[in-house]
């Protein structure tokens, strides 16, 4: 009887030993699961296809993931309402086409971004010609020098001495279409200055990029815990640089470090949207998160450009972002009634101040729509 | 011997007074200062015209910095108008276009900027120009139209 517990034990030890590995691998895998709905859509050249996306991750811990698109077709836009979340979260794609857009059968891919993990879905978008009757175009921004949009982001807000730091982002041009193989520099500084990692680095044929480093193999033998910033800067001939910056803490910090989860556009609703029609009002939801030290009296901004780059409104909120919360704020707007139609750009900021009194921008980040 | 006591003390006061001084100069010329200075090409400006900001930025020993943050906040006269986020390139210089407004207030509208890099001393400077609202043309050729009118019937009259 003895014999057989024993044998029993040393079983279940056995096949224990030969599964915990698995299991343990599985839990830190930072698995992503993205799903979209419909797997296929059908318009006419000049109208506008929609698309639900849902992020998950299969891990306890949430994700922020940025949405990227790829392989639209020409003279069309892709929007995502939200391009960035933290998991689990729904998004929406919305692509619009204009009559000049060529008929034909597109795979979309959508691809979800957090870390150096990638996770992709696809779908599928059918362009029929256009009606004859159709006579509504979308006037898209008309700049006269191109400019680069960069955006980064790393895996964690904060992070523990060894640990590795994972770096990503995309870029694009003015109609947020993914550029291939552009140069981008990527600089990490340290709470005193200096900069203790830097890479060059392209972006993929999904217009993505990423890098990483370890925390503990920094050139720095002194090791500097608070807030550390990466800048990095897209650079292509014949186009103006893109900029961005994001920012972790290691161990404690005294001063706050501020992120941007989401940007969401709705209707009074509360329908996440990312077209609108002139006179329609919307709401613009941002999100930020505190990984460090309380901001007391925090200016959450928003300002809306029109399709031409002229700004048409500012719009701020006063308030505490406390350490390690997460704060959403909504700024209503009304589209006026003779507004141009086209991609505007709502611009979000934190300060912590008014710049007229000596403030800084500590996180900004932008989100497209369209009035149609 | 009183003389010598009070000589060196004089002595020592001055020492002390003058490193204050070169210490002071030092921090405030020192390699973690940033200096910032911003520019426009113009001082008028009609509404709906672009503003362009041209500007550098420098540490304490005249070296231009990189990867400096520089937040703008412009305020007319009716409150903020514009904000932008943008950073100096490799030899400090920065560059930023924003339209006005075609319905934009006339006035003054001033341009605040901070130069901000982790491991410095933040810089901020302000710069003005003048908004001028545009004129409406059927305006200007009513207003054209009742002078030439008031013209002709004072000039009638005379004769």
């Amino acid at each position: 009887m003895k014999q057989k517990i024993f044998a029993t034990i040393y079983l279940t030890l056995f096949i224990l030993s030969i599964m915990l590995p698995t299991i343990l691998a599985n839990e830190n895998e930072d698995l992503l699961v993205i799903r979209v709905e419909p797997s296929y859509r059908t318009i006419k050249a000049g109208e506008t296809a929609i698309y639900s996306i849902k992020v998950e991750s299969l891990t306890r811990f949430p994700q922020i993931v940025m949405l990227e698109v790829n392989g639209l077709p020409e003279n069309s836009i892709g929007i995502f309402t939200p391009e960035k979340g933290r998991t689990p979260f729904k998004s929406k794609l919305t692509i619009i086409t204009t009559i000049q857009t060529p008929a034909g059968a597109y795979e979309i891919t959508i691809i979800a971004v957090s870390g150096d993990k990638e996770e992709e879905a696809k779908t599928a978008l059918i362009v029929n010609p256009p009606e004859t009757t159709i006579t509504s175009t979308i006037t898209t921004s008309t700049s006269i020098t191109r400019t680069l949009y960069v955006n980064v982001q790393t895996d964690k807000t904060s992070y523990n001495q060894n640990e590795t730091v994972k770096i990503s982002g995309s870029v694009q041009d003015q109609f947020r279409n993914p550029l291939e193989s552009i140069e981008v520099s990527i600089q990490v500084v340290n709470p005193l200055g200096n900069i203790v990692h830097s890479a060059l680095t392209k972006t993929n044929s999904l217009g993505i990029y990423f890098d990483n480093f370890t925390i503990g193999e920094l050139g720095y033998s002194i090791f500097t815990p608070g807030t550390y910033t990466v800048f990095v800067t897209a650079s292509k001939e014949g186009y103006l640089d893109g900029y961005a910056h994001a920012s972790f803490i290691i161990g404690e910090t005294n001063i706050p470090s501020i992120n941007f989860v989401s940007v969401n556009i709705t209707d009074l609703n509360g329908e996440i949207k990312s077209e609108f029609t002139q006179g329609e009002a919307l709401i613009i939801w941002v999100t930020v998160e505190n990984s460090g030290a309380t901001l007391e009296k925090a200016y959450v901004w928003v300002e809306i450009d029109d399709p031409n780059t002229t700004p048409l409104g500012v719009y701020f909120n006063i308030g505490d972002l406390e350490n390690g919360k997460i704060k959403t704020i909504g700024f209503s707007f009304t589209i006026s009634a003779n507004a141009y139609k086209g991609v505007y750009v709502a611009k979000a900021f934190v300060s912590n101040d008014l710049i007229s009194k000596g403030g800084k921008f500590l996180a900004s980040t932008d989100a497209v729509f369209i009035v149609n | 011997m009183v003389y010598g006591k009070q000589l060196f003390k004089q002595i020592a006061f001055l020492a002390l007074v003058l490193l204050t001084i070169l210490l002071i100069v030092n921090k405030a010329y020192s390699a973690e200062t940033l200096f910032i200075s911003a520019s426009l090409s113009k001082e008028s400006y009609n509404a709906g015209e672009s503003i362009k900001i041209d500007g550098i930025v420098k540490d304490g020993l005249g070296n231009p910095v990189s990867g400096v943050s520089i937040s703008i906040q412009v305020d007319g006269p009716s409150g903020v108008i514009h904000l932008a986020l943008v950073y100096s390139a490799q030899d400090g210089t920065f560059t930023h276009e924003f339209k006005i407004p075609q319905n934009a207030d006339a006035g003054t509208y001033i341009i605040h900027l901070t130069a901000s890099k982790q491991g410095y001393s933040d810089a901020t400077t302000q710069i003005s120009c003048l908004v001028v609202a545009e004129f409406n043309g059927l305006i200007v050729t009513f207003l054209s139209l009742t002078v030439a009118l008031i013209l002709i019937t004072a000039f009638k009259k005379k004769k």
